[in-house]
């Protein structure tokens, strides 16, 4: 079989003559240019070598193709008589070019972008001349040989700066031809000590990238990554060559980025900056200060109207918030990359809802559009403004440091890693303060709920590590002084020691002193739960939410709850302090079953009552599903004293007969009390269906009665239960468990993230029948990955914290969509 | 102090807690040899066992390990080239650093993670050219190769999770190992930024 190559196939494309959707053949880079350039839109011209080319690399022995070779020259010439400048050469303003992978699919291991190819000792001095800036077309040149250096040599452009530093001040004195070549010769030096041969020529320099490009798609690490991903090796990767345009050559001229919409907040409206006569590097890297496009110079108005013309013609184009990368070469508006914005977590959801009522997205692509990581961070909790406010006005701020982890934090101050240790696991929660962080630290940052650090940057050891769990943490408060020997730190003249009680705000860097309140931030609710609704149109799906008080109530009801649920009567005891009521009447009914009705049904019904009025009366129209208590549990086990010499029939399946009743009678007369209609009181621990009619009896008939189901005994008889009509919800958490016949120490853990085969096959059983019984599957912390599974099985209704629940209801919209796209 | 104890009682300060099996699989010593040597250094008081099979060091461990620090590396503390490769070390960890920085913020950009891996592999080469000073650095550069693969076969947590032998973990532990070889305390080591 011949080889394309020889039959003569053209593997060098210019940009505007290729297929925009054509993305297996060209890559996703030229493929993107080639879309702009349809639209109008001004890019810089540019070529692609097409994705064939590797697989051609590979069976010649890793030679480039002559045809290939060819036709970049071939390409390049046509570059230089659209630019009306030269590559290489002697004469004219010299043409550069950047050189980019571009594969359909991106993965790890190929080559990165190789910017300002083009230059050497002598097109440097007229690329200087034609500036006018002689600094710029240094910084021009020295920059392309670090990334060539990086990128094409794999050598340390760190050792590279360090080993020319003395040429290039001597070039950067005066650049002229002597400097220049002293430089260029000074270059080739360093790097072929560390690599080998260099080439000095551009279209050598552009064959070698050519071939970087080639060779890295081949790496071991883009091989691996194939693998892993079932990525076929021989989809191939383009190339892609594209003339550079310069923000500093005529006026006006500059760099700068542009958003279609405001990145943190998502309104609708052209936000972004520009330098001008500066490269787009140069924004990116912060070295000098922009000018927001809002604020424009008068001379970059035209500049700015057109932008916020091709923003819109994008955002139609592309049906996405877009960042748009841009520069202005002597007056004319050149786009260089155009991609999907980045956002914050607020500006994704208020963008993706916002694109819906616009018309230029679906609910569906509205719900796929935002990630769960998103909606977890908008339903975080935060520092409550009002109290940041005041303890900023009382001058409780001790510092203000260097942000490095975002996420709000109390705890007691402790300042070494034993410490925190110590009294995190005496249940206190800790911030750890440290002059600076070492590997010893690790423990004690693990046990803390903030990090604060007086020295290092946000790229410190410290940062990395507390961005790896998820914690906030603030470093370099350059003003504040650690005293490890003494267990405190002075800020601004005020001393903190250990077990004082300070707020680490790793969004701001603020450290406050003492405990801010922390809310669920309302301001994104809105939005939020217009997208949650569509996810939830697509499951199917409802959802309850937990809580044990009035706040929590109000949140679930604020994110669209279905009710509240499952709420343990333990807890709720215990909020109001009423549990040794429970506990003195489980000994005295133990140690009498005779005992009068003062001390067990009164007793126990009034604490019952108290306990639940504030969630009823929070609650209004929103059901309310409480689980009675049950006195095998773990924690009856811990909270009841003589648990052990406890009459062995209280502890049989509704053996508390006298108890149940109390419990009855305390929830009939708080549903009366507020006028609450939707509670539900449900039976733990039962192990047959019959148990459950039985627990019904006792309860009696005003009040609605279902259980929640915690073993597989009781899941034999999921039928009967099935049919019976009852509410019932599965603790999945202790039904794993129980399944497994794991301690109760171990409830769910990452350890396995598929349901057991035994309790898959029990549970399908209590769905799919036509019975009109709600089945509800109780999901909290890593169960939470099992929702897809349980959905598929064809549960539809799920409860969880608080904290989960929204990502739940896009997780089950997003699973839904992803598996069939079409629905 | 004999090598063995010398390496093991090193591993143990560097992370502070350890089993003896995270000793072995970061010095490369087999787990007898560990057990038996933790076992001489328990017995001589330098060893605190804190239960569930987790080890520190005591203040006269501390102290004998950094005494140790002092006496074996009193030549390479005096050594240009142990010199000019720490120095080399400085510019590829803030580069490292930076990245890791960058990737975490970015949700996690493949060319990020690209460029990360490449330092780590550039670190990996460095540490070749420093190990007939300090034979012992071998061990970096496998635990650096072992947790590169588990990131390339898609393990991420291999990059900068505290729980497992990451990427950033082993850089950590060999940032805090090459300081004390020098000598110098990690306040001024710390990049200001």
């Amino acid at each position: 079989m011949s080889h394309p190559a020889s039959t003569g196939r053209r593997l060098v494309h210019d940009v505007d003559l290729i297929d925009p959707l054509d993305v297996a053949r060209f890559g996703g880079k030229a493929a993107g240019l080639a879309r702009m350039r349809r639209l109008g839109l001004r890019v810089p011209p540019a070529f692609v070598v097409e994705t064939a080319a590797c697989g051609i690399y590979q069976s010649e022995g890793r030679q480039i193709p002559l045809g290939i070779l060819a036709g970049c020259r071939e390409q390049i010439a046509r570059l230089e008589a659209q630019t009306g400048k030269a590559f290489g050469g002697d004469t004219g303003v010299p043409l550069l070019v950047s050189v980019r992978s571009g594969a359909q699919i991106s993965m790890p291991g190929m080559m990165d972008t190789v910017l300002n190819l083009g230059l050497d000792r002598r097109s440097v001095l007229r690329l200087a001349a034609a500036s006018g800036d002689p600094s710029f077309a240094l910084d021009t040149w020295t920059r392309f040989w670090s990334m060539f250096s990086d990128i094409v040599l794999d050598v340390d452009p760190e050792v590279l700066a360090d080993g020319i530093a003395t040429e290039r001040s001597r070039a950067a004195e005066r650049l002229h031809a002597d400097t220049a070549a002293a430089l260029e010769h000074r270059v080739i030096e360093v790097l072929a000590a560390e690599s080998g041969p260099v080439p000095l020529n551009p279209h050598e320099q552009l064959e070698a990238a050519v071939r970087a490009v080639l060779d890295s798609w081949d790496s071991r690490r883009a091989r691996l990554y194939r693998e892993h991903h079932g990525i076929p090796h021989d989809l191939g990767t383009a190339i892609t060559v594209q003339a550079m345009v310069f923000g500093n050559l005529g006026t006006p001229a500059g760099s700068g980025v542009a958003f279609t919409r405001d990145p943190s907040t998502g309104a609708p409206r052209l936000y972004g900056e520009y330098l001008a006569g500066g490269q787009g590097e140069e924004v990116v890297a912060g070295t000098r200060t922009p000018v927001g496009l809002d604020a424009a110079e008068a001379d970059w108005a035209s500049i700015v109207t057109e932008l916020e013309g091709y923003g819109q013609r994008l955002e139609q184009e592309y049906r996405d918030a877009l960042d748009i990368e841009f520069t202005v070469e002597a007056g004319t508006l050149y786009l260089l990359q155009v991609r999907p914005a980045k956002r914050s977590a607020a500006a994704a959801v208020h963008i993706a809802t916002a694109m819906v009522s616009e018309g230029l997205i679906d609910p569906a692509d509205a719900v796929l559009r935002v990630s769960r990581d998103q909606v977890k961070r908008l339903v975080s909790p935060e520092f409550d403004q009002e109290a940041v406010d005041s303890a900023r006005a009382s001058g409780h701020l001790l510092t203000k440091g260097v942000p490095a982890s975002p996420g709000h934090g109390s705890g007691e101050a402790v300042f070494d890693a034993d410490r925190a240790v110590e009294h995190a696991s005496a249940g206190r929660e800790v911030v750890l303060v440290r002059p600076t962080t070492s590997p010893q630290d690790l423990r004690g940052i693990l046990a803390a709920r903030a990090i604060v650090t007086a020295r290092g940057g946000a790229t410190s050891h410290a940062a990395v590590v507390s961005r790896a769990l998820d914690k906030p943490c603030v470093v370099g408060c350059e003003d504040i002084e650690v005293r490890l020997e003494e267990r405190a730190f002075v800020a601004g003249g005020r001393r903190v020691s250990e077990g004082t009680t300070i707020s680490v705000d790793g969004a701001t860097g603020e450290i406050i002193l003492g405990e801010l309140p922390r809310r669920v931030p309302t301001r994104n609710l809105d939005a939020l739960n217009e997208l949650l609704d569509w996810a939830d149109d697509r499951s199917g799906a409802t959802l309850w939410t937990e809580a044990t008080s009035a706040l929590p109530v109000e949140l679930a009801r604020g994110t669209g709850a279905a009710g509240v649920g499952i709420v343990p009567l333990t807890d709720l005891l215990q909020a109001v302090g009423r549990l040794p009521v429970l506990l003195k009447a489980i000994e005295r009914y133990s140690a009498d079953p005779d005992a009068p009705e003062a001390d067990i049904e009164v007793a126990v019904a009034d604490a019952t009552a108290t306990a639940l009025e504030p969630l009823l009366a929070a609650a209004g129209d929103l059901a309310v599903d409480v689980r009675v208590p049950n006195l095998t549990s773990g924690r009856a086990r811990a909270w009841v004293e003589k648990w052990t010499t406890l009459a062995p029939h209280l502890l049989m399946p509704l053996g508390a007969r006298r108890l149940i009743a109390a419990y009855a009678r305390g929830a009939l007369a708080a549903t009366q009390k507020t006028g609450h209609t939707g509670l539900g009181l449900l039976a733990a621990g039962i192990t047959s269906a019959e148990e459950l009619e039985q627990f019904a009896a006792e309860v009696g008939p005003e009040l609605t009665v279902g259980a929640v189901l915690q073993n597989p005994a009781v899941l034999v008889d999921a039928t009967d239960l099935a049919a019976g009509g009852r509410p019932l919800w599965i603790d999945l958490a202790e039904l794993v468990r129980t399944t497994l016949g794991r301690p109760e120490e171990l409830l769910y853990t990452d350890s396995y993230t598929e349901l057991p085969p035994l309790l898959t096959q029990l549970l399908a059983g209590l769905v799919g029948t036509d019975a009109q019984t709600r089945v509800g599957v109780r999901l909290t912390g890593n169960a939470v990955t099992s929702a897809t599974a349980l959905h598929d099985l064809g549960f539809r209704v799920f409860s969880s914290t608080p904290a989960q629940s929204g990502e739940l209801r896009l997780l089950l919209g997003q699973h839904v969509l992803e598996e069939d796209p079409h629905d | 102090m004999t090598d063995e104890e010398f390496l093991a009682l090193n591993s143990i300060y560097l992370k502070k807690i350890a089993t003896s099996a995270a000793v072995s699989a970061s010095t490369g010593l087999p787990e007898q040899a560990v057990e038996r040597v933790l076992a001489g250094a328990e017995a001589s008081g330098r060893v605190i066992d804190v239960g569930q099979g987790m080890l520190m060091l005591s203040e006269d461990g501390v102290h004998a390990v950094l005494g140790e620090f002092s006496e074996r590396y009193a030549a390479s503390r005096e050594d240009q080239v142990v010199e000019d490769w720490y120095k080399r070390f400085e510019l590829l960890n803030s580069q490292f650093l930076k990245v890791v920085t960058d990737w975490q913020q970015d949700g996690g950009d493949l060319s990020k993670l690209e460029r990360l891996l490449k330092l780590v592999e550039r670190q990996v080469r460095a540490l070749g050219h420093i190990i007939d000073r300090i034979p012992r650095y071998g061990v970096y550069s496998q635990r650096f190769t072992q947790a590169i693969e588990a990131v390339d076969k898609g393990q991420i947590a291999y990059l900068v999770s505290p729980d497992v032998d990451s990427i950033h973990s082993i850089w950590f532990e060999f940032h805090e190992d090459i300081l004390t070889v020098l000598g110098r305390p990690r306040d001024v080591a710390e990049p200001a930024e």
